[in-house]
């Protein structure tokens, strides 16, 4: 056979009984065929693919920044998550200028790359990187719904979150919190986040109902425009080391 | 090497292990064979993935695919060729391009028909109509209420398509959306419970349509740990339905899981992982006029 098929898989000996029909089910067998570097690719489809895929490339390997070291994902902390959260709360401070932000949050889920290598990072490893059209958002909250909040984020280990918040996961819960090197105050706080959260997404339904302002910009691009800001000004992006979240548990 | 071998004590399990069955072996005159290719959860992967040294590196992608479906279509008769949904999301081609490029793929392999997955709301309804508007092949889907939207246009409850002597039904069913698809981009797009609509589909198809096969494309999800509706559980709360090609959960198989429907009858459940890095292949062989019902009774090749 010139078939490439790995997958062997099975046959039913079958009883598919289709009642009484003129035509019955007499066996069944499947495959799961694997496409690899053993199957030749089709011209014709090559052809229709190769001007979107020239244009997304142009598009997609402009280069938007340079970072000094290998960025990866972990948590509590991560200089990914430290070198993202600081890109996007500078950009959300000039996003939301009437507002001030206290300090940004990002799910760790939201993050789909694990690592970024060090050198020239083009738009393409932003987009994958953030590949859903998640828009920045401008939350309100009070005191104890920044508490929930940060519960909810010592609970799942540690997000991403900005140089201007600290604090320490002890039993699952947010202790210790800083937020611009003051504890928490009975106040209300502005925090920027992508609207999947704010919307309730990764469990965070109390933050439903809180008052918004959505910039209804893609959060991926807030960050190559950053980054292009940047650069134009010949600056490499900071990633700053600090672990904002300590922990006491392993 | 393949050897023939006498299946006739093996449906105690029910199942065997065997290659395609070749096309001499049919008996031209009584017997139909069909062949499904099938795919899920492609999100945006028209390119292999790249060449980076990490997992997926080099695989993929749908210039490989369309060789396979031309393959197989040139080996045998009757193929039709099937999707199960969140064909958008997850490259820059779906951000740029909004679907454009997908569907019109899809177009060009000649799918049959797919069905809705979560991702395809990505870019609202009317990104969705608007691809979907170029296409031969419909949508499937009966448990979402779309009566009042643009969806309407572009889908249908099921497909009926007709190889050799052998009538095929096909339903389609999606997941629920609360919570999955924000609502600015669901609109008015309701969904129903899939069980008593799946079912109402397949009565029809098997009873009022006379189809031999019915075959229902889910994006519900394999199968979950709590209570939630999934192809395992649609598959034993109906009946009619012979064959479920499943998505969502991104499940690779190592074998298609055959599940038992309310009479007590198999029904297979297929799911080829995620991103066009495999393809479905289901050969089955239809006997025409045959009175004896054992149909266990077949010469097959074994592996």
């Amino acid at each position: 056979m010139t078939s490439k098929l790995i997958h062997l898989i099975s046959c039913l000996a079958i009883l598919l009984f289709l009642g009484c029909k003129v035509q019955h089910l007499a066996n069944v067998s499947t495959q799961y065929i694997d496409l690899n570097h053993e199957e030749a690719s089709n011209q014709e489809i090559e052809n229709l693919i190769s001007p979107y895929r020239k244009e997304l490339n142009k598009e997609m390997n402009t280069i938007v920044g340079t970072i000094s070291e290998d960025l990866i994902k972990a948590r509590p902390n991560s200089n990914l998550g430290n070198w993202f959260s600081d890109l996007l709360e500078e950009a959300a401070k000039e996003v939301f200028k009437d507002s001030k932000i206290d300090f940004t949050i990002h799910n760790y889920g939201g993050l789909r790359l694990s690592s970024i290598a060090a050198g020239e990072i083009n738009k393409g490893t932003i987009f994958e990187l953030m590949p859903f059209d998640n828009t920045l958002v401008n939350v309100e909250l009070d005191k104890a719904t920044v508490q929930q909040l940060l519960d909810k984020i010592a609970d799942y280990g540690g997000w991403p979150i900005s140089k201007s918040l600290e604090f320490r996961i002890q039993d699952s819960v947010a202790v210790d919190i800083l937020i611009n090197n003051k504890p928490l105050e009975d106040r209300i706080y502005y925090v920027a986040m992508p609207d999947y959260v704010a919307n309730g997404g990764n469990s965070c339904y109390f933050l439903k109902d809180a008052k918004r302002e959505n910039s209804g910009v893609y959060i991926r691009h807030v960050i190559i425009d950053k980054l292009l800001a940047l650069k134009d000004k010949g600056q490499d992006s900071y990633i700053d080391p600090k672990a904002r979240i300590k922990s006491t548990e392993q | 090497m393949n050897r023939r071998s006498f299946l006739k004590n093996t449906t105690a399990s029910g199942i065997a292990f065997i290659s395609p069955i070749p096309k001499a072996m049919l008996f031209a005159e009584n017997i139909t064979k069909l062949t499904i290719l099938h795919t899920n959860d492609v999100h945006s992967r028209v390119d292999p993935f790249p060449d980076d040294g990490s997992r997926n590196a080099g695989r993929g992608g749908a210039a490989r695919r369309a060789s396979i479906i031309e393959r197989v279509r040139a080996q045998e008769d009757h193929v039709i060729l099937l999707d199960s949904g969140d064909i958008f999301q997850g490259t820059p081609y779906f951000n740029f391009f909004g679907g454009e490029i997908e569907i019109k793929l899809m177009q060009k392999m000649k799918y049959d028909a797919s069905t809705i997955g979560n991702h395809d709301f990505d870019n609202g309804i009317d990104a969705l109509v608007k691809q979907m508007q170029t296409t031969d092949f419909p949508m499937l889907n009966c448990n979402y209420n779309y009566a009042d939207n643009a969806l309407s246009t572009i889908t249908q409850e099921y497909k009926i398509i007709k190889k050799g002597d052998v009538k095929i039904g096909i339903l389609g069913v999606g997941i629920k959306l609360d919570g999955l698809v924000p609502k600015k981009l669901s609109g008015n797009t309701r969904y129903n419970d899939p069980i008593p609509n799946a079912q109402r589909i397949a009565n029809h198809l098997k009873n009022e349509m006379d189809c031999d096969l019915v075959i229902c494309l889910s994006h519900l999800g394999y199968k979950y740990k709590g209570d939630y509706i999934s192809d395992v559980k649609l598959a034993s709360s109906t009946e009619n339905i012979d064959i479920i090609l499943g998505g969502h959960t991104h499940t690779f198989m190592k074998n298609p899981d055959v599940q038992k429907n309310i009479k007590g009858e198999p029904v297979i459940i297929n799911q080829v992982g995620w991103a066009g890095l495999m393809m479905g292949r289901i050969d089955l062989k239809f006997e025409k006029n045959r009175k004896n019902k054992c149909l266990s009774c077949e010469n097959l090749f074994v592996e």
